[in-house]
């Protein structure tokens, strides 16, 4: 099981629409078993980066995403909705995964 | 008619944890959901509801004696408790007629769309509930659903055009284009502009203040259940609970540490929903350039706006002690992003002008809290909360636009105060939105795009 995480300021509004937008997605391609995101707090983020395999950055700042010890995936599509195919299969394929349906 | 009437009260009756899900999974099906997801969706709304009536009341008796004690040793009478803005908008969404607000912000942004009086299509549902809180306050002053929905609904007009206004800038600081920020706390750059532009003349140079070095530094007093551990403590301590004090300490770490994680089930329960009607309203305006507009997180990556807040904290605490006529204790939402995110973006990110705004907010934060505390407390009340009875109050410290909230309440109370700084907020748009035509070209030009405006 791969865990992403996602992060904004408090964890509970706009990455958790990100989190849930993830998480369906992986549904519909047969992933929820290999694949799971979750949403926190961005001030906590360091703390998150040790059991994760994947941050998707929704706090973009000036078109960079931050350095992490973790790869990162800009996410601004995920939240807006425009280029949102793209955006997970950029995800899934950082993975490493097949999508199965 | 008496039987839809009868049948409609029945349904209300039953409890919003109940009462919500059935809405949600309604407009689930309406929006075009099958029926087992709009079913998930409506149920974990109602989880939702329930769960943050268990961490409301959980801090309410496990923080509220300590707090008691505190009072008591010290005569500062500080009697309501500050929750933050997840449990109180939390609450927002439990409110019988919240779901109004959900249909208003739509049909008001597709009306806009249409007249071509915006180019933002607002998909950030979460803000509903900050919409429906002016709703309720103005509700609760005036005692019609009418006037809180016409109030919510001016709101969310203020917040397209504000998210019009400023599109440039966003994208700018984002790196993103097609973005705008309809979020309410930007209202308050109204204000916060011309001061933010008086201030330029107090600090005329632009001094490099390392921010993230900053950060790195003092980063861990902003995680929720840092700060929590040692208000607790202190509480305790001041309360004479003495090595108890400790244990209070890590309750209060674990209030603030729960409410971030029943809070983002609200979001689970409505993205779907929201995914759904968006996907329908973009589908209605091909070929035009929208704007989407989203919540102010994705500027969150801005290390100045988390080091302003950090900064803030002591003089909030001092301020809350001394104040008179402020009986709420800031703690749930210490990290109060309601002014710094906004001044951010009206003092172009420089620390000095933005503490200088915060510290300025703070009395404004205290008293607004106070005068609202009965309102909240009584909301939680009826929707189900065991709030302890020793009489503790909940609050909501440095809500988003405290001041045009406080002021619209106290104009409807019929202060001449009040509709004085409402006329006053009122005029002050007529600049702010010129002035930020200028602020626009000048992001378009630093960026090399062309500008497109009204």
């Amino acid at each position: 099981m791969k865990t992403i995480i996602t992060a904004c300021a408090g964890g509970i509004a706009s990455s958790a629409t990100v989190a849930s937008k993830i998480n369906r997605r992986l549904k519909d391609a047969g992933l929820s078993n290999e694949a799971k995101c979750t949403a926190v707090d961005i001030k906590s983020l360091d703390l998150f980066f040790s059991g994760a395999d994947l941050y998707v950055s929704i706090t973009p700042v000036r078109g960079r995403v931050i350095e992490a010890p973790i790869p990162v995936i800009n996410g601004m599509a995920m939240l807006t909705g425009i280029g949102a195919d793209a955006c997970f299969d950029e995800i899934v394929k950082t993975l490493g995964l097949e999508p199965r349906k | 008619m008496e039987v839809l009437q009868t049948v409609f009260q029945w349904i209300l009756n039953l409890g919003s944890s109940v009462f919500m899900p059935l809405i949600v999974f309604l407009i689930g099906l309406i929006v075009g959901l099958k029926p087992g997801k709009a079913f998930s969706a409506g149920l974990t709304l109602g989880v939702a509801i329930t769960g943050i009536n268990l961490v409301v009341s959980y801090m309410g008796t496990s923080i509220g004696t300590p707090v008691q004690g505190f009072v008591e040793a010290t005569g500062i009478e500080l009697t309501a408790l500050d929750m933050g803005w997840a449990p109180a908008l939390g609450l927002v969404w439990s409110w019988r007629y919240v779901f109004l607000m959900f249909v208003i912000q739509i049909v008001i942004n597709v009306i806009m769309l249409l007249i071509k009086q915006t180019d933002t299509l607002n998909v950030d549902m979460w803000n509903v509930a900050n919409q429906g809180f002016t709703a309720f306050l103005i509700y609760c002053v005036t005692g019609s659903v009418i006037a809180g929905f016409v109030a919510g609904g001016i709101q969310v007009i203020l917040e397209l055009k504000n998210s019009d206004a400023t599109k440039f800038q966003i994208q700018e600081l984002t790196g993103c284009p097609s973005i705008g920020m309809p979020h309410p706390m930007f209202l308050s750059n109204v204000i916060f502009y011309p001061i933010a532009r008086l201030l330029d003349k107090v600090f005329p140079e632009e001094t490099k203040i390392d921010c993230e070095a900053l950060q790195d530094k003092i980063g861990i007093f902003g995680e929720n259940h840092v700060i929590g551990f040692i208000l607790g403590t202190i509480i305790g301590l001041i309360a004479g609970q003495g090595t108890a004090a400790l244990a209070t300490g890590v309750m209060a770490a674990t209030a603030l540490t729960l409410f971030p994680m029943v809070s983002k089930l609200f979001m689970t329960a409505l993205t779907p929903i929201s995914e759904a009607a968006n996907g329908w309203v973009q589908k209605r305006f091909p070929g035009r350039d929208l704007a989407i507009g989203l919540d102010w997180p994705i500027l969150a990556g801005n290390a100045e706006i988390w080091v302003a807040i950090i900064l803030t904290i002591p003089v909030a605490l001092g301020v809350s002690l001394v104040l008179p006529g402020n009986t709420v204790l800031p703690f749930g939402n210490l990290m109060n992003v309601c002014v710094c995110a906004a001044a951010f973006v009206s003092c172009k990110g420089d620390l000095r002008k933005m503490l200088v705004i915060s510290f300025i907010m703070v009395p404004i934060l205290c008293w607004s809290a106070s005068d609202f505390a009965p309102m909240l407390t009584q909301l939680a009340n009826e929707v189900g909360g065991t709030l302890p009875s020793n009489g503790l109050q909940l609050a909501w410290w440095g809500m988003d636009i405290a001041e045009i909230r406080w002021a619209a309440v106290e104009a409807c109370r019929g202060s001449i105060g009040g509709i004085a700084a409402l006329a006053v907020y009122l005029g002050l748009c007529f600049p702010y939105f010129k002035n930020q035509k200028q602020e626009e070209r000048a992001a378009c030009e630093r960026m090399g795009v062309e500008y497109i405006g009204k």
